[in-house]
């Protein structure tokens, strides 16, 4: 048998985040609840005080400390997605209230409500988003359940409960599968953890339901470091599914959970994870199940992704150009309520160069896209209006889309510091601390008519402009600075202005001058300022139109102007290309002058958003294009449009089989959509003889999506006579789809028997002829031939989730169907 | 019902197969197309259910007078189009009774469960199925005999208006073809449903009398006439009509 094999490849993601004023505004808005927030960052305090917090015995803050040494101690692991931008300074680790302003029922999206009900979930549960209240009614439900199971003997509790309640359990196999020195990620968990599951299922139970995930929530809020532990004791059988609604409206951005099995003599465990389509977190989930002599544990795992999805935006957004934004920045979406808010990048990635398209708008607005992207569309259904993230590709000439009006001011003025006095200067002037309106229109002023010797500012306004007089003035008014006519001019001799301009970013001359990043971050009324003062000039105004027009051979400082124009709420038109020729007197040479005009219209947008028609789409070559993740509402707005983001998802679960005849079994499906990348598979560690496993990945791609499987297969020297099946299966439903498999082996014996196979298929044409020559719509017959693919998998699920399954799929085929 | 066809031409990768074919099947009739292999009958099967790798390049198609030329394949089908497939693909994971009841449900079928359920069970029966087959996947595995009688079973319960059957008898025994074509035969006298049974060989019509039989060779229709026209091919074969 062969031992070699590929190498795991690192993807090239980038994780993380942060977030005060998200926290902030969901639930952490009075004096009471920020009591119960520890501080940004972490430290053996911060850990004290979670233990403390819980009202936790002296032997888990231990287990704690020794967690947080740990994590200073472990390097980052590098297996898998790039996981070295995290800030750890930048995370609240412990959040005691739940934030309920960010959960409530009203604002859980559509889609998700129509799955609870499609469950069953009881409207009690339901209510639980609701907030307090509702935390009483399902309080009921749960007691219940558990009531029901107690007369077995079984234990389904939370994991904070627990260490109260059955400490001699909890002190038994806490961490024990998964030790704080396992790996930074699970020494954070261990130091950090709150919330989370913990079941245990006494010798010879066999429970015939299996016990959902949602109940968990009812009991404590989920935090973001959750720890889970499933024990299931000698010849005992359980099923547990995680479902998908717990994890959603938490506000951390890393989730970073630990999961435990411990499947004793005879037992069976069987663990499904219906990945959380709408999760707003980057997983770094670490699940890892021990099983004894003859035991038979079960990962199932089903990533099915994001509802809409979408992929890469080239150009700028209104504050940065996408290829310079990064995990942690923050940009403007669109919420459920149609309100304008920030929300931080939780990932970004770039893509090798692909076919993209350019959007405009009637109004100027435009985007260079993948065909595939979502932009926000508005289209009558009969007699309603239909609001929906629509493709690019399927968005004609006409259509209305989304643009960004006026956006919430959340600009703090800039604090200026670090100017030094030149000692040997003949007039000082002041600077002032911060910025403010007049010294904003002042260096808009200056971007667009000043320039510097190495002790002069010169500024080209003649005494016939309407606005010399106030230039003279704010000068002094702002800067105490004297100011000289000098032909068209104004001067300031002054070194110490012009170190100032240095200092502010200005500096450079008519075709490199910029506008500075720290501009875009102040106030609306300091950015309109600074744009005032930039058209004040010689901005042109046309006659008879309310437009100002303004030409520069600076196209890239128009394009930055625009952006900011747009930022403030204002319509700014089209950058045009203006070329005139002159001939010179002498000889034939002639001459050519590019110009870049720029139109504004004074109209200010005082709506968050309007909807414009398209009036162009077309090709626009091949480029490299990027993807940012956005927590919260997925949607960002690029260029004035709004677009939907893209997600990304990598998990492994582990089974050690640390006893003879032990088995293991991990099944994990993958679906991409458009623009997603999807990473699965798992870990197998045969540590005894006559074990036995098995590794089926099934993945279907569509769009352009990725899906990876990822697999690490170890058999230990004393493991005689071990069987195991790796084999993975993708399922490609377009050209652009791809699928790579990355096996990986560490076989220490040579009796061992191994099989790996791998098959791609492509959804055949006959194969969709058939099903349609029976009637079925093509969006029909692909998630028939789809979920015919997964059938072997999706049979482990109880049936409602099955039939869930199938609409899940069924909504993600409608965007691969053209 | 009436299923027209104009002066059909249909390519593909723009080789013409079909060369101008015009023929009209209405309610309750049975045509026969017979021609030698390659002669563009399954070409034309394909066609007529909008098959997209099929160009219709001149001519037209017709149901009651309109042209359906416009239509996927899935709407031709709710319109009560039936292609009964030479070669069906097979569909991993897929349970066939799943697959039949996806079919009732998209063409709006109101019957209930139950009863659509039993009239399963009685095909199944009628054509001397076994049991175990309305739950395996769908054609995965399925023998020749099987398709085709998985074929007929799906063509009798979804009841279409016009049937296009390609080699409905090929692969099949003496015992098998006598077992389908009484199927066939009630369900058409029930239904009234208009047939064009496709065919290289007689002897499925020993037991399905056709009403028409068109003989099709290169792409055309060469020849046309009653059930006797099939006695002459008996004797003679295609060879007068490819060398004339």
């Amino acid at each position: 048998m062969s031992k070699a094999a590929a190498a795991p490849q690192r993807s090239g993601e980038e994780v993380v985040v942060k977030d005060d004023e998200y926290l902030e505004r969901y639930g952490f808005s009075d004096s009471f609840e920020y009591k119960f927030k520890t501080k940004k960052g972490l430290s053996e305090d911060i850990v004290r005080e979670i233990s403390e917090m819980k009202n936790e015995p002296e032997w888990m803050l231990e287990k704690r400390l020794t967690g947080y040494k740990q994590f200073l101690a472990k390097p980052t692991p590098q297996w898998g997605g790039n996981l070295n931008n995290i800030d750890y300074n930048d995370i609240y680790y412990y959040l005691k209230p739940t934030d309920k302003k960010g959960s409530n029922w009203e604002s859980v999206p559509e889609e998700i409500k129509k799955t609870f009900d499609k469950l069953g979930i009881p409207e009690a549960e339901r209510k639980f988003f609701a907030g307090a209240e509702a935390q009483y009614d399902s309080e009921v439900v749960y007691s219940h359940i558990r009531e029901d199971l107690e007369k077995q003997g079984v234990i389904f509790t939370s994991t904070d409960e627990a260490v109260k309640k059955y400490p001699e359990l909890m002190k038994k196999y806490f961490g024990t599968v998964i030790p704080p020195s396992d790996n930074k990620f699970a020494a954070l968990n261990t130091a950090t953890w709150s919330g989370g599951s913990f079941i245990y299922v006494p010798k010879g139970v066999k429970l015939k339901m299996p016990l959902q995930a949602y109940f968990r929530i009812n009991t404590e809020k989920a935090g973001q470091f959750e720890r889970t532990l499933i024990i299931a004791d000698e010849g005992a059988d359980v099923v547990y599914v995680e479902g998908c609604t717990a994890p959603v409206y938490m506000s951390s951005s890393l989730h970073s959970a630990v999961v435990e099995l411990v499947a004793h003599k005879d037992a069976h465990i069987r663990y499904v994870t219906i990945q959380n389509w709408s999760k707003n977190v980057y997983n770094l989930v670490t699940q890892r199940a021990y099983a004894y002599e003859n035991a038979h544990v079960e990962w199932v795992d089903f990533n099915i992704g994001c509802l809409v999805k979408g992929t890469s935006i080239l150009t700028n957004n209104d504050v940065k150009s996408i290829e310079d934004l990064n995990p942690g920045d923050r940009v403007y979406s669109l919420s459920q309520e149609f309100e304008i808010d920030a929300f931080n990048v939780v990932a970004k990635r770039e893509n090798p160069p692909t076919d993209v398209y350019r959007l405009r708008t009637i109004n100027h607005r435009e985007i260079v896209a993948t065909r595939n992207h979502p932009v926000l569309r508005m289209h009558k259904d009969s007699w309603y209006n239909k609001i929906s993230w629509t493709p690019i590709e399927s968005i004609k000439e006409g259509d209305l889309v989304a643009i960004s009006g006026d956006i919430p001011d959340r600009g703090k003025p800039y604090k200026i510091t670090g100017i030094e006095r030149v000692k040997k200067a003949r007039n000082h002037i002041n600077i002032p601390k911060e910025t403010n309106e007049d010294l904003m229109w002042l260096l808009g002023v200056y971007l667009r008519d000043g320039c510097m010797e190495k002790a002069r500012v010169n500024i080209a306004v003649p005494l016939t402009n309407a606005s010399n007089q106030k230039v003279r003035s704010l000068l002094k008014s702002v800067f105490g600075a004297d100011t000289k006519q000098y032909k068209v001019t104004i001067r300031v001799g002054s070194m110490e202005l012009v170190k100032f301009i240095k200092s502010m970013g200005l500096s450079g001359n008519a075709r490199t001058k910029r506008i500075p990043d720290w501009i875009y971050k102040l106030p609306k009324a300091q950015k309109l300022a600074f744009i005032e003062g930039y058209l004040a000039a010689d901005g042109h105004i046309k006659r008879g139109h309310k437009n100002v027009s303004i030409t520069s051979t600076n196209r890239a400082l128009l394009e930055q102007l625009k952006a900011l124009s747009i930022s403030c709420g204002l319509n700014p038109g089209k950058i045009s290309k203006w070329t005139s020729h002159e001939q010179k007197p002498l000889g034939k040479e002639k001459k050519e002058y590019t110009h870049y005009c720029f139109c504004f219209s004074d109209h200010r947008l005082d709506m968050p958003i309007y909807f414009v028609p398209v009036s162009k789409i077309e090709y626009a070559g091949k480029e490299i294009t990027y993807d940012i993740e956005v927590d919260g509402p997925h949607n960002f707005i690029a260029n004035g449009i709004f677009v939907h983001n893209s997600k990304l998802n990598m998990k492994y679960p582990s089974i050690f089989l640390k006893e003879k005849r032990a088995r293991g079994e991990i099944m994990s499906v993958a679906v991409a959509g458009p623009g997603q990348m999807q990473d699965s598979g798992g870990k197998i560690y045969h540590l005894a003889p006559d074990t036995t496993s098995q590794i089926i990945s099934k993945s279907v791609s569509s769009g352009n999506g990725v899906s990876n499987y990822r697999g690490l297969l170890h058999i230990a020297a004393n493991a005689a006579n071990v069987k195991s099946s790796v084999r993975c299966d993708a399922l490609l439903l377009d050209e652009d789809s791809k699928t790579s498999t990355f096996p990986y082996m560490e076989v220490k014996r040579d009796d061992a028997t191994i099989t790996h196979e791998a098959s791609t298929g492509k959804v055949g044409e006959e194969q969709l002829f058939y099903l349609m020559s029976r009637g079925m719509s093509e969006e029909d017959a692909l998630t028939t031939i789809v979920l015919g693919f997964l059938d072997p998998l999706a049979r482990t699920l109880p049936l409602e989730y099955s039939i869930e399954l199938r609409r899940l799929i069924k909504l993600d085929m409608s965007n691969s169907v053209g | 019902m009436e299923l027209e066809l104009r002066d059909l031409h249909v390519s593909i990768e723009d080789k013409e197969i079909l060369k101008g074919i015009s023929l009209k099947v209405g309610q309750g009739k049975r045509h026969v197309i017979m021609g030698p292999n390659g002669s563009g009958k399954s070409t034309l099967a394909k066609a007529v259910m909008g098959h997209p790798a099929y160009a219709v390049t001149s001519g037209d198609i017709l149901v009651d007078g309109k042209s359906i030329l416009g239509m996927k394949t899935d709407e031709r089908a709710r319109l009560g189009l039936f292609l009964q497939f030479q070669n069906p693909a097979e569909i991993e994971g897929v349970g066939f009774i799943n697959f039949l009841h996806l079919a009732k449900q998209a063409a709006g079928d109101t019957r209930s469960t139950k009863e659509f359920m039993k009239e399963i069970k009685e095909g199944i029966k009628e054509l001397k199925m076994s049991d175990e087959f309305i739950k395996r996947p769908l054609n995965q595995g399925f023998s020749g005999g099987e398709k085709k009688k998985s074929e007929v079973l799906q063509m009798n319960v979804l009841k279409p208006k016009i049937a296009i059957l390609d080699e409905p008898d090929s692969g099949l025994d003496i015992d098998a073809i006598k077992t389908v074509s009484e199927s066939i035969n009630s369900m058409q006298e029930k239904e009234k449903t208009g047939l064009l049974i496709i065919t290289h060989y007689s002897r499925i019509l020993a037991y399905i009398k056709p009403d028409v039989v068109h003989v099709m060779v290169n792409g055309k229709i060469v020849d046309e006439g009653g059930e006797v026209l099939t006695e002459k091919l008996e004797k003679e074969g295609y060879d007068s009509y490819i060398s004339g």
